[in-house]
C-alpha cells in the first residue's frame, strides 16, 4: 500500500483565552489517501473545523497545535509559513463555508482565481486566465468569460460557491478540504454542488467537513464522527448508516429527515376546529409586492418593476399550520413581510379576521400587532445585542400592557423562559452568550409572550444545526398545541415544513405553483418544481448510484426582473414543452385535491 | 460615476446657498461694525463710508445686492483693506493655505496609516502601545497647545527651525506649521487604521487568501489593506474640515499669510465681505473634497458604487 497523502496523528488544538484554556481538538488521528473521500461529521463546537484549520496552518493567534500532520511524509504541523506556502493552495486547497464572506469583496473573480496559480507556478497573466476559464468550465458556470470580470456580490450564492471550488481546483491539488461547503445554500443548489463533488472524486482526494450526515451520504466512502474534539466513531459509510455504534452517531442520524411518509410528522393533539364558523383568521387575496429595480439598457438605466410577489392568494384558519416553500429569491420572505405590513404591498388585499389590514392607519395596525408574532431567520441579529434576554422578552409586554406591574411582568418572562426550555438565570444574560438554538428560543419566547393568534416564522431553523433544528421545531409544535396559535411557516427546506404543516404552498418566482395537504404533497407531488424540491432533500438511505437518479434542477431561479415567458419554471423544468413558453398555466384543482399551476400536472 | 458626481455637485448649490445666507446674517448680528476700529472717525465720514459700501440700506436689500453680485462672480470689496477686493485677498492667501493644508493632510494620511498598520501588525507589542499612547495624546491635545510647544522646543530651545513667516513656502518654514497641523490627523488616522486593520485581518476572506499559500505580505497588500483604508477614506471628510479650522489657528500662531489668518483678522475687523468670501471658499472646498473622498470610497469598494 502506498504512503498516505495526508496523515494526521494525535492532533491537539488548545485555545488560550483570558479566562481559560479551551481544548478544542483532543487527539485526532486519520489518514487520507489518493482517491479517498472522507467525511468529518459533528455538531458545531465538536472541533471539526479547527482540525481542518490546524492541517492548513490557519489557526487563530491564540491557538496552539501539537501532534503531527504529514503531507506526503513531510511534517507540516506548525511548519514555518514559507514551507507551508509551498503546499497549501497548491497541493492542498480548501473550500470555505460561506462563499460570500470567503471571497474578497473588492477583487474581481478573475484576479482571485489566478492569484494562487500565478503565485505557485509563476505563470503569465494570459496563461493563468486561460486556466481560469477552463476551471470555470469544469465547475459549470455559465458565461465564464464575463464572470472573470465580475465581483463576488454580483453572483448568486450557488455561483459563488462554484467560484470557491474553481479557486481550489486552479492548481490541480492532490487534496481538497471542504468545510461545510453547502450549509449556506438552498437545498436545490446543495444538490447541484454535491453532485459536482461526486464528479470530482476521480480528480482529487476530498475531505468534507459537515454537521449534516445527509451531505456525506452518497459522496464519501469513509466517515469520522467527532464530539468534543475527539473522533468517537469511524468507518465505512454504509456501516455507519446501517449500524451506528456511538450514541453521538445515532443522534446525528436521528436528526436527519427520514424518507417515507409521516416519518417525522408531528401530529397535533387535537385537530384544529375548522374555522369555528367565523371565517379564516388571515385571508390574502391577489397580493402583489413590486419593487423598483434599475435595469441597464445600454448607457441609460431605467426603472423596471421587480415582481417579488406577483398575485398570491391563500388563507389560514384558526390554529392551522401553513407552510410556504421555495428557493431563496422566490419571494417568500417578502410575502411574510407584506402580510405583517413591514413593507407595503403594491396590490391585493390582506384581511385579518375579516378586517382589511392594508387600509388601517399605522397606529391601528400597530395595535393589531399584538396578535401577530414573528420569528426571523438569523437568531442572533434579530435580538438587540445591548439588551438582556429578560428585557428582550418583556419588551412586547411593556408596549401592549403598560399597566402591568413589574412583578407580574417578571413572572410572565420567567414563565415564557420556562416554556421555551431556558433557565431562570438566563434572563440577565446577553444574546451573544447563547448558541444559535438558544437565541432562537429567546426569539420564540418574545414572539409568543403576548399569546398571538398567528405566528409567522421566516426560516426559523435554517441557520441551526440539524439536531437543534428538530428540537426547535418540536418546541414550536408544543407551543402551538398549548396555545392554539396558527403558524405560517416559511422555509426553503421541505423536510422541515413536512414535520409541522397541515397545508403546504410551493412558491416559485413570486407565485404559487402548488398547494396541497402536507401528506398529499409529499406522497404525490403534482408540479415538477415540487418534485425537484422533494428530490433535493438529502436522503441518507440512498447510496451513490441511487443519488445519481435524483432530479437535480439545472441553474438557479431566473431573474424576477426579466422572467421567462409563459410558465416561469419552464427554463429549468425537465418536462417543459413549447406550450409552456406560450401560455402561462392556470392554478387549477387536481383530482387528488391539490391545486397546481402546470399544464402537465 | 460621472452622473453621480454631477448630481452631488447640483446638491451642493443649495447647501452653499444655506451656508451663505446663515453666515451673512450671523456676522451682521454680531455687535460692532467694520469701521469701529478706525480712531477718531468723523460721524459724517462714517456715514459716507457706510453709503459707499452699501451698508446704509435695509438688511434684506443688502442681502439681495450681495447675492446678485455673487452670481456674477464678484465677491465685493474688502471693508478693512481699502482698495483691495476680497477676490484679490483670497487669491493671495489661498495658495499658502492650500500648500499648508494639503501637505499636512498628506503627512497625516501617510504617517497615520503607516503608524496604524505597524501597530496592527505588531498588535499588543511595545510598538503598538507606544504608537497608540502617542496617538491618544495627539487626539487629546489641541493644535493651539502643540504649536507653541513645538515653537518653543525646536525653534527657540534648539534653534533648528524658524518660528514664523512664510518665505515663499521654503521647506524650513513649513516644517513646524505642517507638523502641528498634521499631528491630530496622524493620531486620528493611526487609530482608525489600526482598528480597521485588525478587523479586516480577521475576515474570512483573509483566511481564504492564506489558504491559497500566498506569502503574508501579499495577503496584507492585496486582501487586507484595501478594506482597512475604507474607514480612513470616510474619515477624510472630517480630517479635511479639521485641517481647515486648524489652519486658522496655525496661520495666526506662525504668522503665515494664508486665508486662515485673513479670516481671523476679517472677523476681528468685522470685514463682512472678506469673511463671507472665505466662508464660501471653505465650504466649497469641504464639499468638493468630500465628494472626492466618496468617489475614492466607491473605487475601493465595488459594492457601494452608484448605479
Amino acid at each position: 500500500m502506498s504512503a498516505p497523502l495526508l496523515a494526521c496523528e494525535n492532533l491537539h488544538v488548545r485555545f488560550t483565552t483570558r479566562a481559560s484554556e479551551v481544548h478544542a481538538v483532543r487527539g485526532v488521528d486519520f489518514e487520507a489517501r489518493a482517491g479517498d473521500c472522507i467525511g468529518i461529521v459533528g455538531e458545531s463546537g465538536s472541533g471539526k473545523t479547527q482540525t481542518a484549520m490546524a492541517l492548513m496552518g490557519l489557526l487563530a493567534d491564540n491557538a496552539a497545535a501539537s501532534g503531527s500532520v504529514r503531507f506526503r511524509e513531510e511534517e507540516i504541523l506548525n511548519a514555518p509559513a514559507r514551507r507551508l506556502n509551498r503546499i497549501r493552495g497548491r497541493r492542498i486547497s480548501m473550500v470555505f463555508q460561506d462563499p460570500m464572506a470567503s471571497l474578497t469583496p473588492f477583487l474581481r473573480i478573475g484576479e482571485q482565481l489566478c492569484e494562487a496559480l500565478r503565485q505557485h507556478s509563476g505563470m503569465s497573466r494570459e496563461k493563468a486566465k486561460a486556466r481560469a476559464l477552463e476551471v470555470l468550465g469544469i465547475v459549470q458556470i455559465s458565461d465564464p468569460r464575463r464572470r472573470l470580470r465580475m465581483y463576488p456580490h454580483q453572483l448568486s450564492g450557488g455561483q459563488r460557491q462554484r467560484v470557491m471550488i474553481a479557486q481550489a481546483l486552479m492548481c490541480e491539488p492532490d487534496l481538497l478540504i471542504a468545510d461545510e461547503p453547502t450549509t449556506a445554500l438552498d437545498l436545490t443548489i446543495q444538490a447541484q454542488i454535491l453532485a459536482f463533488f461526486r464528479s470530482l472524486k476521480k480528480r482529487v482526494a476530498i475531505v468534507v467537513i459537515t454537521h449534516d450526515l445527509g451531505v456525506v451520504a452518497g459522496l464519501c466512502d469513509k466517515v469520522l464522527v467527532m464530539q468534543n474534539g475527539r473522533i468517537v466513531e469511524r468507518g465505512a459509510i454504509e456501516r455507519i448508516f446501517r449500524a451506528p455504534r456511538h450514541p453521538r452517531t445515532r443522534a446525528l442520524l436521528a436528526a436527519l429527515p427520514r424518507p417515507g411518509r409521516n416519518a417525522d410528522k408531528l401530529t397535533p393533539d387535537s385537530a384544529p376546529e375548522a374555522g369555528a364558523g367565523s371565517g379564516p383568521l388571515l385571508r390574502v387575496d391577489d397580493l402583489k409586492v413590486h419593487f423598483a429595480a434599475r435595469a441597464r439598457n445600454g448607457l441609460r438605466s431605467r426603472t423596471v418593476p421587480l415582481k417579488a410577489v406577483d398575485g398570491v392568494s391563500f388563507q389560514i384558519a384558526e390554529g392551522e399550520t401553513v407552510g410556504i416553500v421555495g428557493e431563496s429569491g422566490c419571494g417568500k420572505s417578502t410575502l411574510a413581510r407584506a402580510v405583517l405590513r413591514l413593507i407595503g404591498a403594491t396590490g391585493g388585499r390582506i384581511a385579518w379576521q375579516g378586517e382589511e389590514l392594508s387600509r388601517l392607519s399605522r397606529k391601528a395596525m400597530n395595535e393589531r400587532r399584538k396578535d401577530l408574532g414573528v420569528v426571523f431567520q438569523d437568531p442572533l441579529s434579530s435580538l438587540n445585542p445591548r439588551m438582556t434576554i429578560g428585557s428582550i422578552i418583556a419588551e412586547p409586554l411593556r408596549r401592549f400592557h403598560p399597566e402591568m406591574s413589574r412583578e407580574d411582568r417578571d413572572a410572565a418572562v420567567l414563565n415564557a423562559l420556562r416554556e421555551v426550555g431556558l433557565e431562570r438565570e438566563h434572563r440577565n444574560r446577553y444574546p451573544h452568550e447563547f448558541s444559535g438554538g438558544q437565541c432562537q428560543r429567546v426569539s420564540i419566547a418574545r414572539a409568543m409572550i403576548l399569546k398571538p393568534r398567528l405566528l409567522i416564522c421566516d426560516e426559523p431553523v435554517s441557520s441551526l444545526d440539524l439536531s437543534t433544528r428538530k428540537q426547535t421545531i418540536r418546541l414550536l409544535h408544543e407551543l402551538q398545541n398549548r396555545h392554539k396559535v396558527a403558524i405560517l411557516f416559511i422555509s426553503h427546506d421541505l423536510s422541515v415544513v413536512r414535520m409541522v404543516c397541515d397545508r403546504v404552498l410551493v412558491m416559485h418566482l413570486g407565485r404559487f405553483v402548488e398547494m396541497a395537504e402536507g401528506n398529499t404533497l409529499f406522497d404525490a407531488p403534482s408540479h415538477p418544481y415540487t418534485q425537484a424540491l422533494i428530490s433535493a432533500i438529502p436522503a441518507p438511505g440512498l447510496m451513490a448510484q441511487q443519488q445519481a437518479q435524483r432530479i437535480i434542477l439545472a441553474g438557479e431561479l431566473p431573474s424576477p426582473i426579466n422572467p421567462p415567458s409563459g410558465c416561469a419554471f419552464r427554463t429549468r423544468c425537465p418536462i417543459a414543452t413549447s406550450l409552456c413558453g406560450e401560455q402561462a398555466p392556470a392554478f387549477r384543482m387536481l383530482e387528488n385535491g391539490a391545486q397546481a399551476a402546470c399544464h402537465y400536472a | 460615476m460621472l452622473s453621480y458626481a454631477l448630481k452631488r455637485l447640483l446638491v451642493a448649490v443649495p447647501t452653499l446657498f444655506v451656508i451663505i445666507t446663515l453666515s451673512f446674517f450671523l456676522i451682521r448680528i454680531a455687535p460692532g461694525g467694520p469701521f469701529d476700529l478706525i480712531p477718531n472717525l468723523d460721524p459724517a465720514v462714517a456715514e459716507n463710508l457706510r453709503k459707499a459700501y452699501d451698508l446704509d440700506k435695509p438688511l434684506a436689500e443688502q442681502y439681495g445686492n450681495y447675492l446678485r453680485r455673487l452670481a456674477s462672480g464678484d465677491l465685493g470689496p474688502s471693508l478693512a483693506y481699502r482698495d483691495r477686493t476680497v477676490a484679490e485677498l483670497i487669491a493671495e492667501g489661498l495658495p499658502v493655505s492650500a500648500q499648508l493644508g494639503l501637505t499636512a493632510l498628506c503627512v497625516g494620511l501617510f504617517g497615520g496609516m503607516l503608524c496604524g498598520i505597524v501597530a496592527a501588525l505588531r498588535k499588543n507589542s511595545a510598538v503598538d502601545f507606544t504608537v497608540m499612547a502617542v496617538a491618544m495624546t495627539g487626539v487629546a491635545v489641541p493644535t493651539f497647545v502643540t504649536a507653541p510647544l513645538l515653537t518653543l522646543f525646536f525653534g527657540l530651545r534648539l534653534g533648528w527651525l524658524p518660528i514664523s513667516g512664510w518665505n515663499n513656502g521654503q521647506f524650513a518654514h513649513i516644517v513646524l506649521p505642517v507638523t502641528a497641523l498634521a499631528l491630530p490627523a496622524i493620531a486620528g488616522i493611526a487609530r482608525i487604521t489600526r482598528g480597521s486593520m485588525l478587523e479586516s485581518l480577521n475576515a474570512d476572506y483573509v483566511r481564504a487568501a492564506r489558504a491559497k499559500g500566498l506569502p503574508e505580505w501579499k495577503v496584507i497588500a492585496r486582501h487586507v489593506l484595501r478594506p482597512a483604508c475604507m474607514p480612513v477614506v470616510s474619515y477624510l471628510g472630517p480630517a479635511i474640515a479639521g485641517a481647515m479650522t486648524g489652519s486658522v489657528v496655525i496661520e495666526t500662531i506662525f504668522g503665515l499669510p494664508g486665508i486662515g489668518r485673513a479670516f481671523v483678522e476679517g472677523a476681528l475687523n468685522r470685514d463682512y465681505s472678506l469673511i463671507l468670501g472665505i466662508v464660501i471658499v471653505y465650504a466649497a472646498l469641504v464639499i468638493l473634497l468630500n465628494l472626492l473622498a466618496d468617489i475614492i470610497y466607491g473605487y475601493l469598494d465595488p459594492r457601494v458604487r452608484p448605479g
